[in-house]
């Protein structure tokens, strides 16, 4: 059945749905999302439909901090952000529709390895990492003899093809730093600790001071910058590919930041009572003489978990 | 890690993949961007995630990143009359940005340019409209253009000359044609309208002769110190009077010589003398007419002094060698030469079949200045003033012993019927019937370089006017 037909022939038991929903949702609202989404063609009614949105919605509070009060003109705009027909097709694919698979398959399949290779650098790893994911989506893990499939998961915040690509590179990430910290005993040279570290010069400790408090001011953009630029040595490419701006706004950016951080050392400095020239000359410190881990320093907001984090 | 204190920890792939295409609000990413500061774990994820972007879905993707980011506050009106992911492809050209820029210049430019060449091409086509070959007469109807004419029914002499001087220039390439002007009195700048002014003169006849024009032509070219005179302005000729006027529009090479085109109105000797052959009497001689005549003559006579004399220094120029000037001038002369020679082709398809398509050749070897025609008879008078005789019709010529002083310019022939029955001879006509008017007599008039007229009737005996 054309999905056209499919929304057709479903009007009336739409119309049923719709009168039996909650309260919550406008009907119109559901009716718009309900022809947008096409979610007859996977076999889903409005009610479920409805079902499925509330509970996506509800999840995330409709992109607002948890308690904050609901009102429908947010929660239009949150349902109209959402990829409608890849939530349903997912939702169908994770109830065992055939012929929702029969498309996902014929969709997502192949991009799904190209996707796995593209993140591993190899074939055969990336076709192993494929066919795992391949297999879970399928639902052939059970957990209380409940068949589990990861797409029900899906919210449709993102696309569903980037959802995959997401859940590829999290699973490669994972499964690399599980075989890593695997590595042999007799491999593993651990240097001996310091027997008898040294007293730290008190111009080096206010150095280490002004420097934490400069880098505990950044935003969490400036943050990101610095820990994917100087930390994992990403190019500004790749930086502001992901934080969706230009390269060279990238740049521009992390130049602005190193400036403000560079100043605000200096004015912390002179606050510890140092003057503008010695502490400009503690600047010139030889960075290996600082104990600054930045590293540590950029981590150390990462104290509670994130769910505790957007709770708050 | 265990999976499941690993996900409470971090984001899950909904949110990463979430903040990865731009599709969460700003508190939302915000978090999101404080745990990717400071967890290397996720900000690997999403490297890879977007390592794992094929670029096929890149432009899409971001299309739909920039799509979604839409502020809150105006996402509910954006969200309201767009359905969400519907139109996420922009139009071609929202990609141009600052190309939008040199494309505009380049666009205006191109714009300027066919604006001028149409104004030109334009501007063109109403020259070439205006400039179509009409030779009107105030008497008479306009002449057909010379290249519709055919060569066996020659139209009126005047306009002979004249289409015999713009098929001259009409067998012109283009190149010389525009070139032409450029090359007055030191190059190719044609001297050939004398000859056909003096024919016109000679012969009675008004013919405009192209020879202001083409002055007229040069003049804005080439300001020569040694050039003739200006030419005259249409405003600065003289009224027309009782003279012909001749409006001659030279046409040919529209195209390329369109800055040389222009509008003559030459006035020629007086109608009634242009047509004494045929219509006047013995009192035509007007005093008035006949100074005007001899003014212009000097004025002819003068200028080509001139013209023989620049000939003349061409010559020897070039046969005492070779000289800065010498091949401009003597292209004039060549020039001068072939363009008598037409000319008088012309003249020779007026008086004769015998002489039509023949060009005259005197044994002197120079170039023809003057010719006329009367009987059979033909005079002509080469460059150095020679006067020669010829009795068949340009066949065979001989030269005429100088009976005046100087040197003759011009020879013409001219008609004057014979004076009508006196009284007395009425008288002795018995039969009492009406006088028969006497055939007209032809002599022919020669002009020498002091603007003195001698007369004869056989060209062989001449005597002062």
């Amino acid at each position: 059945m054309a999905p056209t037909e499919s929304v057709a022939a479903a009007a009336p038991a739409a119309r049923a749905g719709i009168e039996a929903l909650p309260p919550a949702l406008d009907p119109a609202l559901l009716a718009e999302l309900w022809r947008a989404s096409d979610a007859t063609a996977w076999g889903l009614d409005a009610g479920e439909f409805a079902r499925i949105l509330l509970e996506v919605g509800s999840v995330s509070n409709y992109g607002l901090a948890s308690g904050e009060a609901v009102t429908p003109e947010h929660q239009a705009v949150f349902f109209r952000r959402l990829c409608l027909a890849d939530l349903v097709l997912a939702r169908a694919c994770a109830k065992g529709h055939e012929r929702a698979w029969q498309h996902f398959v014929a969709t997502f399949r192949q991009p799904l390895i190209r996707a796995a290779i593209a993140i591993t650098g190899t074939e055969s790893l990336g076709r192993d990492l494929a066919d795992q994911l391949y297999a879970e989506l399928y639902g052939l893990t059970t957990r209380d003899g409940e068949r589990r499939c990861p797409l029900a998961s899906y919210r449709g915040r993102g696309s569903l093809m980037g959802w995959l690509r997401t859940t590829l590179a999290q699973r490669h990430v994972d499964h690399h730093r599980r075989t890593r910290r695997e590595e042999s005993l007799e491999e593993f040279d651990a240097p001996a600790p310091d027997p008898s570290p040294l007293a730290q010069p008190p111009e080096l400790a206010q150095l280490q001071r002004a420097v934490e408090d400069a880098l505990s001011r950044c935003n969490p953009e400036e943050r990101f910058l610095l820990a994917a630029y100087y930390l994992d040595g990403r190019t500004l490419f790749e930086i502001g590919r992901t934080l969706g701006f230009h390269e060279a706004t990238a740049s521009r950016k992390l130049q602005r930041t190193t400036k403000e951080i560079r100043r605000q050392v200096l004015g912390n400095l002179e606050k510890s009572g140092l003057s503008r020239r010695a502490a400009a000359e503690a600047m010139g410190a030889d960075p290996r003489d600082l104990n600054v881990n930045l590293k540590k320093l950029l981590q150390k907001s990462q104290t509670d978990s994130f769910n505790d984090q957007t709770a708050t | 890690m265990i999976g499941a204190s690993q996900h409470e920890l971090h984001p899950d792939a909904e949110l990463l993949n979430a903040f990865a295409e731009r599709a969460l609000g700003e508190r939302e990413r915000d978090q999101v961007l404080i745990h990717l500061a400071a967890c290397r774990r996720c900000r690997q994820v999403v490297a890879l995630a977007h390592q794992a972007v094929g670029p096929e879905h890149v432009n899409l993707e971001q299309v739909e990143l920039e799509e979604v980011a839409l502020p809150t506050a105006a996402a509910p009106a954006v969200a309201a009359s767009v359905p969400a992911r519907t139109a996420l492809r922009r139009p071609w050209w929202r990609n141009w940005h600052f190309a939008w820029i040199p494309a505009s210049a380049l666009v205006a430019t191109a714009g300027f340019a066919v604006y001028l060449h149409v104004a030109r091409v334009a501007h063109n086509a109403e020259l070439a409209q205006n400039n179509r070959p009409v030779v009107q007469f105030n008497k008479t109807t306009a002449q057909p253009a010379p290249q519709e004419q055919p060569k066996a029914l020659p139209p009126a002499p005047s306009s002979v000359l004249v289409a015999q001087n713009q098929r001259e220039r009409a067998a012109k390439t283009p190149t010389e044609a525009r070139r032409e002007p450029k090359s007055l009195y030191g190059g190719e700048g044609g001297q050939a309208p004398s000859e056909a002014e003096q024919q016109a003169v000679v012969n009675g006849l008004g013919a405009p002769p192209p020879r202001d024009f083409e002055r007229a032509e040069k003049s804005e070219a080439l300001p020569e110190p040694a050039a003739p005179p200006p030419p005259m302005a249409a405003a600065e000729l003289p009224p027309p009077a009782a003279a012909q006027t001749v409006v001659v529009t030279q046409s040919e090479n529209a195209p390329q010589t369109v800055s040389s085109q222009q509008i003559m109105r030459i006035e020629s000797p007086s109608a009634a003398e242009a047509k004494a052959p045929q219509t006047t009497s013995t009192s035509v001689a007007a005093s008035a007419a006949k100074k005007q005549r001899q003014g212009e003559l000097k004025e002819l006579a003068e200028q080509d002094r001139q013209l023989q004399a620049t000939a003349a220094r061409a010559s020897n120029r070039q046969s005492s060698g070779p000289a800065p000037a010498a091949p401009t001038t003597a292209a004039v002369y060549r020039r001068q030469t072939e363009t008598r020679g037409a000319s008088i082709a012309a003249f020779a398809a007026l008086h004769g079949a015998e002489a039509a398509g023949r060009p005259i050749h005197l044994p002197s070897g120079l170039a023809v200045v003057s010719t006329a025609s009367a009987n059979h008879r033909m005079l002509a008078i080469d460059k150095a003033g020679t006067l020669f005789l010829s009795e068949d019709s340009g066949l065979n010529w001989h030269p005429v012993r100088a009976q005046w002083p100087g040197r003759a310019i011009l020879v013409r022939a001219v008609s004057v019927p014979a004076p009508a029955a006196t009284p007395s001879q009425f008288a002795e006509n018995s039969t009492g019937a009406a006088p028969v008017a006497a055939p007209a007599a032809t002599f022919f008039e020669i002009v020498n370089d002091k603007n003195q007229v001698f007369q004869s009737t056989d060209g062989t005996s001449w005597v002062a006017k």
